[in-house]
């Protein structure tokens, strides 16, 4: 199985999940990499994404697996074919479940003076709030939140759970900026991913 | 851009960024912004508009980029930021352009049109626009009649685009600074047939009745080779879900059937195929260039194209070893062959028989017996098929209830049909829709009236209640949209000012049923003093007509003649078993005894 990572930037981080998932698998087609397909009445291609994140967030890190055999130039066959803001960074050999194992993602934020309140994030029982299906949602989410540091003002940087167990970031943000006040527009890039305290790479890299 | 995705919907659709986007920073000295006037997702799928896309972008400093209606949310998004509607690929204000163009496939979409150029604060009518705007133009097929929107656009285009308009676009590169835009306009209403600049031909009305119609004759442009012509063999891949994704691959232009009622058949004539080996390359190369797993092979009429078994050889291979599906709509009843259906579904079949009697399909030229349709369901139920979908019209000139009692027994006939081969098992699914015929331009029906409300939901009343007993499902379409598109498809220039007003009162985005609404139209006739029946009423075979100043290669005489047939309920044969002289002949087309076709 081969796992590669890829960005969402630009324009198709415009893309919500369901319609990544068939951009990418359009890629794999028009790059002529070969991914087998799955049986039966309606065959689609075996492809499997990292677990998907929210409409806007900028991400140098998504992974999708696709069951292939190792073709040394697959990368930058790939890469002729992306749409704008796609682009395919690293190629692996190793066969995982990624929605279920990358359980981990470093995200950046941005917005004026988040930076100064990022370490609220780490007080025991940190609860946020935001609405979802219309209904107004409390969440303690201490447990998935793993580390927060100050880069600037107006930068932190978050290590947060996703996959199973996930925290929006977008929430996260959202709800910081009003609690302290804060306005303007925000922006959050997710950077890397993590098993646990793995980084993904690392952990894709090891053949075992 | 993270606020934008907070507030505004699939935020994607006004921004572009698709794969097979053509170099649109190149540095170039004409800029056109091709618009639809509806969502992008039905935009997109405007074949008009890709040719004409990645014909633009062909040409030397030349950059074509586009341009569809925002939904309310992106709307409110500008306004709030105070931004200019712009264009998708490089958010330049449509103002800014040389061009902005509007290719127009169906009459429903007006009101957007003054939405977007609202939006884009460029002035709506030409007058207003003067020398310090861009040209507002339009084509597509309602360009057989734009009377209705004929103050609102500096140029038409009549007819297929292809050839003229790369020369169109050469010339203005050419002159561009050195004449002014008015100038600009006198020069390409002289040169060129297929072009129509309104505000240089005045026409004549009284009360909504055209009197003296536009001194120019204005050819409809017909592209006469499809295999030399300019195709594109890439299409845009959008990361988001259209309402279909797939590759589309035209395989001829034109229709041989001559049904009575179908304004395509007649304004599209003559039949113009490709070959099939460019038929297959063609095919091959979007699929190769899009990676869609998904093809579909498009026509007024496919199952008649000549080429189909020959192209099929190659592409049926194809498509299997590539794990690419097929579609092969509109297939006519009396060609539907079993096999022709590989590769699909087996689910649901759509038939359009459009009238419930022989002699109603025969008056409008719908050459269906029930003997084809039934031998053709026979096979279709044989080989595992379990629903079906029936297309009619209602309205229909000389249409009794008789005629509509048999859109209900042909149902009933189905339904028992299927019982006798089943013997057992689940019930067809079985559903019947109805549209309401709508007399168009440059149809045998033109002089006919649009149905009066009274006739048509007493008719749709008939169908729920008896086919809903029977347990076949029944849809029809709204009497106040078909009166509306009765109205733009029909109407001159009388109607213009209302159109706007109506806009005014809130319109746009009337093709969308749940947000057409007639009470916006309703109050601009009645304050613009249009009146409607006259519009859609009547005409006699002898008087001018406001579309008449267009010429389509089919004579009058010949839509006459045929007129005078339906009334008599006698059918002409298809194009492809004799030539019946529509006038085309006479302009050096059909030379062959069979029509135009390859095979
Ligand atoms: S010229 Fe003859 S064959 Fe050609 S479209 Fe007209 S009627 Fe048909």
């Amino acid at each position: 199985m081969l796992i590669f990572k890829f960005t969402k930037t630009d324009n198709s981080s415009l893309v919500a999940h369901v319609d990544t998932l068939r951009a990418v698998t359009y890629i794999f087609r028009r790059a002529k990499v070969d991914v087998e397909y799955s049986k039966g009445f309606n065959p689609h291609m075996e492809l499997g994404f990292s677990a998907p994140i929210s409409l806007g967030i900028e991400s140098v890190a998504e992974y999708v697996s696709a069951k292939a055999d190792f073709q040394p130039d697959a990368l930058d066959k790939l890469n002729a074919n992306c749409p704008k803001g796609i682009q395919f960074l690293a190629m692996f050999n190793k066969k995982v479940n990624l929605a279920a194992t990358l359980n981990r993602a470093e995200y950046i934020l941005t917005a004026n003076g988040i930076g100064n309140v990022i370490d609220q994030i780490l007080a025991p029982n940190y609860t946020i709030s935001y609405t979802e299906k219309k209904v107004e949602v409390q969440k303690d989410v201490s447990s998935r939140i793993f580390s927060a540091t100050r880069i600037d003002d107006n930068n932190a940087k978050v290590v947060l759970a996703c996959g199973n167990a996930n925290l929006r970031p977008d929430r996260l943000v959202l709800h910081l900026m009003a609690t302290n006040n804060l306005t303007g527009d925000y922006k959050i890039v997710k950077t890397q991913m993590f098993v646990d305290d793995i980084p993904a790479d690392e952990f894709l890299c090891n053949n075992n | 851009m993270t606020k934008l995705t907070d507030s505004v919907q699939k935020p994607y659709r006004y921004f572009g960024g698709e794969f097979n986007t053509p170099d649109i920073n190149k540095p170039a000295d004409v800029r056109f912004c091709m618009c639809v006037a509806d969502s992008y997702e039905v935009g997109m799928s405007n074949l008009g508009v890709r040719i004409l896309y990645y014909l633009f972008n062909s040409i030397d400093k030349v950059v074509c980029e586009r341009c569809y209606a925002p939904f309310a949310d992106y709307e409110q998004y500008l306004k709030d930021n105070n931004l200019p509607l712009a264009s998708l690929e490089t958010q330049t204000p449509l103002a800014n352009f040389d061009f902005v163009g509007f290719s127009i496939q169906y009459e429903m979409c007006y009101s957007n049109i003054f939405y977007m150029l609202e939006l884009a604060g460029i002035p709506v009518t030409t007058a207003e626009r003067g020398e310090n705007f861009p040209f507002v133009v339009a084509g597509g097929p309602c360009s057989v009649n734009l009377e209705p929107m004929y103050k609102y656009f500096d140029f038409i285009f009549v007819g297929e685009g292809e050839t003229p308009w790369k020369q169109i676009i050469e010339d203005y590169k050419l002159l561009k600074g050195t004449m002014s835009k008015s100038e600009f306009l006198r020069h390409v209403d002289e040169k060129y047939d297929c072009i129509y600049v309104p505000s240089l031909h005045p026409s004549k009305y009284n009360g909504d009745k055209v009197v003296t119609v536009p001194n120019k004759k204005v050819w409809w442009n017909i592209e006469n080779n499809l295999d030399e012509m300019f195709t594109p063999q890439v299409q845009l891949v959008p990361n988001i879900e259209l309402v279909h994704n797939r590759a589309v691959a035209e395989l001829f232009r034109g229709c041989a059937n001559g049904c009575r009622f179908c304004q395509a058949g007649f304004i599209y004539r003559p039949v113009r195929e490709r070959s099939a080996d460019c038929a297959f390359e063609l095919c091959k190369n979007l699929l190769e260039s899009t990676g869609y797993d998904e093809l579909s092979l498009t026509s007024l009429s496919t199952s008649d194209y000549s080429g189909l078994m020959p192209l099929l050889e190659k592409l049926l291979p194809y498509a299997r070893e590539h794990n690419v599906q097929l579609n092969l709509p509109s297939l006519r009843l009396d060609s539907f062959k079993g096999d022709m259906a590989m590769g699909n579904r087996k689910s649901s079949l759509t038939f359009a028989p459009e009238a419930g009697t022989q002699r109603l399909r025969d008056v409008i030229n719908k050459n269906i017996t029930e003997e084809n349709i039934m031998s053709a369901l026979t096979d279709a139920f044989n080989q595992g098929y379990t629903s079906v979908k029936l297309y009619f019209m209602l309205g229909l000139p000389t249409e009794t209830m008789e005629d509509v009692e048999g859109i209900y027994n042909l149902a009933c006939k189905i339904k028992s049909l299927y019982k006798w081969i089943k013997k057992s098992g689940k019930d067809l699914r079985i559903s019947v829709s109805c549209s309401t015929f709508i007399p168009k331009p440059f149809t045998p029906f033109q002089w006919c009236a649009f149905a009066d409300r009274e006739s048509i939901e007493q008719k749709q009343r008939y169908l729920a209640e008896n086919l809903r007993k029977k347990g076949i499902n029944f849809s029809y379409n709204d009497y106040d949209g078909s009166l509306m598109e009765a109205i733009l498809a029909r109407g001159g220039r009388t109607v213009a000012d209302a159109l706007y007003q109506a806009y005014k009162n809130g319109a746009r985005f009337d093709a969308w049923s749940d947000m057409f609404k007639w009470e916006h139209y309703q109050k601009a006739f009645t304050d613009c003093g249009v009146d409607i029946p006259k519009i859609v009423g009547a005409y006699d075979l002898d008087e001018p007509l406001p579309w008449d100043y267009v010429d389509i290669g089919v004579t009058k005489k010949f839509l006459q003649n045929e007129y005078k047939k339906a009334m008599q309920a006698t059918t002409t044969p298809s194009c492809n078993k004799q030539c019946n002289g529509c006038g085309l002949n006479a302009k050096g087309y059909c030379k062959d005894a069979h029509g135009n076709v390859k095979y």
